[in-house]
């Protein structure tokens, strides 16, 4: 008759992916060999092993550089108007790059006007007087 | 910072008024203010000036510089030089010589590739606050406004040249003399994130022992 029970092996949860051995059971994450890296913000660069030029180290980069200029005019110039014609062909961090040059302007635009010094309702109570009337009605 | 923070900070700046009532002098904790006569001009903070110009109790004298009257260059006075500004009666009639008034402060601003000093640090301040409030006693507002603002223009412009070519070269550190607190808050946030951005990039792409990675 075979045994109702063998202890199992620790695998570390290698190839093997043992799930049953008790230090399987308890293993943390300061056991688990793990290898960790920055994530890379180009897709680009993972692709550096395979391209091997050195004239690829400063592609990303100069990009950006040329870039660079479009996106402070565009983002410095506009002010209330559609800018989602110049955003379509921004990556994420250009967008947010952008949103920082608009709110530099807006904020000197408010200013000049004088919309700086106006008392305005925060939008925490304007929202609160919203959801007091729905509370009523039900 | 805001603009409005920029321009709590100007609100320091001193200006004449000429007040239409008596008041001892005062002594605040940034200073001594008064005291007050009426008809005699006195310098008091801005702050001040536009809050007694609002309450009607004062008349504001623009700064010299903000003037686009007639520019008389008299000969006996062509040894002046700088950014000297009198008011002179020598021969028993008003004669005004100023050596740099705004339109020329307009066009050497266009002339020069760097940054000229500006009649005040805080010229754009100064304008909006007097002549939104105190239009009344300055001559050729609308001029002064749009000469103003065709000074600030360009130096804006001058600035994103100067971001740019900072970015293209890749440059380490800059020097930018007579900038104003006001322009380089409104487009200083965003050459410092552009500048986080391009370091990143370039960390990111040097050999891999730079390259944070934990091996266990």
């Amino acid at each position: 008759m075979s045994e109702a029970y063998f202890r199992v092996e620790s695998g570390a949860l290698g190839p093997e992916e043992n799930f049953l051995s008790l230090d399987d059971i308890l293993m943390s994450h300061e056991k688990l060999p793990v290898r960790t890296e920055t994530p890379m913000p180009r897709l680009g660069a993972f692709f550096l092993e395979r391209s091997g030029g050195a004239e690829t180290d400063h592609t990303i980069p100069q990009t950006f550089i040329g870039r660079f200029r479009r996106i402070m005019d565009s983002s410095q110039n506009t002010y209330n108007e559609d800018t989602s014609a110049l955003v379509a062909r921004l990556d994420e961090m250009e967008r947010g790059l952008f949103q920082t040059g608009q709110k530099g302007l807006n904020d000197f635009q408010c200013w000049e006007k004088g919309q700086a010094s106006q008392i305005t309702a925060s939008n925490l109570v304007q929202n609160y007087k919203k959801r007091k009337f729905t509370d009523m009605e039900d | 910072m805001d603009a409005a923070e920029v321009e709590f900070l100007a609100e320091k700046e001193l200006v004449t008024i000429i007040p239409n009532f008596s008041l001892d002098k005062i002594y605040l904790i940034g200073g001594d203010l008064g005291p007050f006569n009426p008809g005699l001009p006195v310098e008091v903070p801005l702050w001040l000036a536009i809050n007694l110009k609002q309450r009607q109790k004062c008349r504001l004298i623009p700064p010299e510089w903000m003037d686009v009257g007639l520019d008389l260059t008299v000969p006996e006075f062509k040894p002046c030089l700088g950014l000297c500004a009198a008011s002179m009666d020598p021969l028993g009639f008003p004669l005004s010589l100023k050596i740099k008034k705004l339109e020329k402060i307009r066009d050497h601003e266009r002339k020069e590739e760097t940054f000229t000093p500006m009649p005040s640090p805080y010229y754009m301040e100064l304008t909006k606050l007097l002549l939104n409030h105190a239009s009344d006693n300055i001559p050729k507002a609308d001029e002064i406004r749009t000469l103003i603002k065709d000074v600030w223009d360009t130096r804006i412009a001058k600035l994103r040249v100067s971001a740019d070519s900072f970015v293209r070269q890749q440059e380490a550190h800059a020097k930018l003399d007579n900038l104003t607190l006001m322009e380089i808050n409104t487009s200083g946030a965003f050459l410092t994130q552009a500048l986080n951005h391009m370091y990143k990039l370039r960390t990111n792409l040097q050999p891999s022992e730079s390259v944070q990675s934990q091996d266990f």
